[in-house]
């Protein structure tokens, strides 16, 4: 995994000493920056693969980041950090092109198997695709490729081929959500949780859109009431 | 004068029956005095014409025997001649008894004498008539004749002036019952008008106080109470109408006096619905405004008087606390109940901010528990809220806060453990490894339960299979028991509903977590036994063990926050917040949570979820 390079991206000082600990025996070149303006200089100058980046940040925050390069790197891969329970912005950050959260607190070895799963999907064939995570790991790489289409196929795939796992629910999920269809997401989510009623990121991705669901169907239903007496 | 009505009455009668009397008396009268004169007439008067016609008749057969005896003599004419006399004379005193004229006593005085003349000069006649015819001749022709004629005359006088006064006497009778008869008509003319004016008088007088109490009456019964009731009689009936003005009076001060408390008891709690300091609705049975203060017009945002007698929904569009006020008025129903909590929060933006308000609805019954309406009682807990919102948030900040360095720790202790050590400092690495676990755990946890806490967590119901779902709760923690060789087992008493509302995610985790504990504290070789038991409105689930228990003083406690327990390995585990997670979760479904314990021998928890 030689001429790697990965930056991470954090306020916190010691996030950044012990992340960079954890990566640096995955034998890659480390390097951190301190907040967001500081990330987009460094990435100007170096040439990364991989960014870890903390979404809450002061100053540029993670997600202002992730827009600034998805359109000038859209070849980098990013790793979301949050230390929030929900993933709020999910789904815009799948729309970004990242589909991977390590969330705080971590262990070094869900950041280093994060960290390969990325690394190693990029060279995944499409025509070689066997098992359920090569599909999932497919799926992901479309995802930063912003090819969604492609992405829901392989998730579709996955779960045909392990209908068991609740990831790839939450995954087609959010991609759903992605093309608008909040009602089929909710049911996926809903298949997520029926396999698996403590799965955290689906129970997390449904009260998002519940809650956001709901605080848009009044109005809605108020515009449709008015158009009815009208 | 006091009169009674049946002293009226009396007196009214008996005018009548004197006015009847003097009619019956006067036509007795007349009649009576009729028949008298009639009588007289025919008796007195009848018997002297008949002796005068025959003292005529006697006096002229006499005087013929005398003419006879002039012409020839006979001694028998003189003895007839003397029968005669005794006839005349038996006639005269007939006539004489019967005088009923002034006039007749000369007449028959004169008779008398005459008579007596006649007689003499007959017997000089009759005397003479035995010497010389001449002689007794010239008696006769000279005086004799002479009286003959005047007796004739005086007899048929006699005759004539009891005819007349025969006449007379007839005409009288006559004219007296004519008189009668219009005496009688006039009598009964007026007695008639006498009698009718009086019936017609007393009936009025009677009756005139009659209706005027009939219609003060009927005035008091529709509640007017400012009759003058005007009978100025004396009788019963005006006692009555006193009586009845006195009885009205009486009822004018009660209903003033009452009228006056009514008043100052409804000005006195409207002041003291005013000065309240809560938000005051209340409505009728068709959920119009009866009352509103000043507090709720500010919250609601309308001047109160003017908003009495409008519709609920005129004053606010809230469905919800609509349908609770329907609920209240149709059914008698409390909200919140007695297994709610909090749930009814109001908010109301305006420019400066957000305010909140936690809402009651109560019906309003009469003594008699008829529901007459509703109140909808507002708290201000703006303050509250605030506060709520400023805990969660800052245990929501704090949590993430946390997170951060217990990142850092945990990944530094991880990253030593990944290289060699001495025992030692393995362990105490170890040590600082599991504690980051529970730090982690009690991150999340507090996070979880401030969430719940703020309501940010709503709960997703739906109909769910409760049966399978606890089974899937059992099979996540099967393999720990059995590890610990631990029997976790499932016991259904009854047929459990397969749609049962509910958030599944939230009553698995409330399932597990039970289940959880209970492994914690018990022994190898105990068991744990999940047993659903239904009834007619309600699912209760209970999780028992044979653990050590809880000690007494615990068991109260038990479900408030970090508290926890040494579990049987002797050392403190879990975050503390468990319960108090599963318990918020049960009070969001509108269950609830209890546990019965004996230390040493095991424990009990039991949660209980509605059916509808």
């Amino acid at each position: 995994m030689s001429n790697k390079e990965v930056l991470i991206v954090d306020d916190e000082k010691n996030i950044r000493l012990t992340l960079s600990r954890c990566v640096e025996s995955l034998d890659v070149e480390v390097n951190t920056a301190v907040n967001g303006e500081d990330a987009l200089s460094k990435l100007d100058e170096g040439n990364y693969n991989l960014m870890l980046l903390d979404l809450k940040m002061p100053g540029m925050n993670g997600m202002e980041v992730l827009e600034e390069t998805s359109k000038k790197y859209p070849e980098l891969n990013v790793i979301i950090i949050t230390a929030y329970g929900s993933i709020e912005g999910a789904v815009k950050a799948m729309k970004l092109g990242a589909v991977d959260f390590i969330q705080k607190p971590v262990t070094p070895e869900e950041v280093r198997s994060i960290i390969k799963s990325v690394f190693d999907r990029a060279g995944l064939e499409k025509d070689k695709l066997e098992t359920y995570k090569e599909h999932l790991e497919f799926a992901k790489h479309n995802i930063n490729k912003r090819k969604f289409d492609l992405a829901l196929t392989h998730i579709q795939k996955a779960i045909g081929i392990d209908s068991s796992k609740p990831e790839g629910f939450v995954l087609k999920g959010n991609l759903l959500e992605l093309k608008g269809e909040d009602l089929e997401a909710q049911k996926t989510y809903r298949a997520a949780l029926e396999l698996e009623p403590t799965y955290k990121p689906a129970k997390e991705c449904l009260s998002n859109l519940t809650s956001g669901f709901s605080k848009d169907t009044p109005n809605k239903k108020l515009g449709l009431s008015g158009d009815d007496k009208e | 004068m006091k009169l009674s009505i049946r002293n009226k009455f009396l007196i009214s009668f008996c005018l009548i029956l004197v006015l009847v009397l003097i009619v019956w008396g006067r036509g007795i009268f007349s009649i009576r005095d009729l028949g008298k004169s009639a009588q007289l007439i025919l008796k007195e008067n009848y018997r002297s014409i008949r002796a005068a016609y025959k003292m005529i008749e006697i006096i002229e057969n006499q005087n013929n025997l005398l003419l006879q005896g002039l012409v020839d003599y006979s001694p028998d004419y003189k003895s007839s001649f003397r029968e005669k006399e005794i006839k005349f004379l038996i006639n005269l005193s007939r006539a004489e008894d019967n005088i009923t004229i002034k006039k007749e006593n000369n007449i028959i005085a004169n008779i008398k004498s005459n008579y007596s003349e006649f007689l003499g000069h007959s017997t000089d006649v009759f005397s003479r008539l035995e010497n010389s015819q001449k002689a007794a001749e010239d008696i006769y022709e000279g005086p004799l004749k002479k009286k003959y004629k005047i007796v004739v005359k005086e007899c048929s006088q006699l005759a004539s002036v009891n005819q007349e006064t025969m006449y007379t006497a007839s005409q009288n009778t006559q004219k007296t019952a004519n008189e009668s008869f219009y005496t009688i008509i006039i009598i009964g003319v007026i007695a008639i008008s006498a009698g009718i004016i009086i019936s017609i008088f007393f009936s009025s007088r009677l009756a005139y106080p009659i209706r005027k109490l009939m219609d003060a009456t009927k005035k008091i019964g529709d509640g007017d109470l400012d009759v003058d009731i005007k009978v100025e009689s004396k009788d019963e009936l005006g006692m009555l109408a006193k009586e009845l003005q006195a009885m009205v009076r009486k009822l004018k001060d009660y209903r003033k006096l009452n009228v006056g408390r009514i008043i100052a008891e409804r000005k006195r709690a409207e002041a003291i619905i005013q000065s309240v300091g809560e938000g005051i609705l209340v409505f009728d049975t068709e959920l119009k405004i009866v009352l509103a203060n000043q507090v709720v017009g500010e919250i609601l945002n309308f001047v109160p008087h003017e908003g009495i007698d409008k519709h609920f929904f005129e004053i606010l569009k809230n469905e919800k606390i609509f349908n609770l006020l329907k609920g209240a008025v149709e059914k008698g129903k409390i909200s919140p109940g007695e297994e709610e909590e909090e749930k009814n929060i109001f908010e109301v933006k305006s420019e400066e901010g957000k305010s909140y308000f936690y809402y009651t609805v109560n019906p309003v019954k009469t003594e008699e528990g008829k529901i007459i309406g509703a109140v909808l009682l507002f708290k201000d807990v703006s303050k509250l809220k605030e506060i709520e919102e400023m805990k969660s948030e800052f245990m929501t900040a704090a949590s993430h806060e946390l997170k951060n360095p217990l990142s850092s720790v945990s990944m530094s202790v991880d990253l030593l453990l990944e290289e060699e050590h001495g025992e030692k400092d393995k362990e105490l690495l170890l040590a600082a490894r599991e504690d980051c676990q529970r730090l982690k755990d009690l991150v999340n946890d507090l996070l979880d339960l401030s969430k719940l806490e703020s309501g940010e967590m709503p709960m997703e119901l739906r109909d769910v299979d409760y049966k399978r779902l606890c089974k899937k709760g059992i099979d996540i923690l099967k393999k720990q028991a059995e590890e610990n060789e631990i029997n976790l087992e499932l016991i259904e008493e009854k047929e459990i509903p397969d749609k049962v509302k509910l958030d599944p995610n939230k009553i698995t985790w409330v399932l597990t977590n039970l289940i959880g504990n209970a492994l914690r504290y018990t022994d190898k070789g105990g068991y744990i036994k999940v047993r659903i038991t239904v009834t007619k409105n309600r699912i209760f689930t209970s999780v028992e063990d044979n653990g050590t228990g809880i000690p007494y003083e615990y068991q109260s406690k038990i479900f408030d926050k970090l508290i926890s327990l040494t579990d049987k390995k002797g050392t403190k585990s879990g975050s503390g917040l468990g319960l108090s997670i599963t318990k918020e979760i049960v009070k969001a479904h509108g269950g609830s949570i209890w546990v019965d314990s004996e230390p040493g021998e095991g424990s009990i928890f039991t949660f209980t979820l509605p059916i509808k």
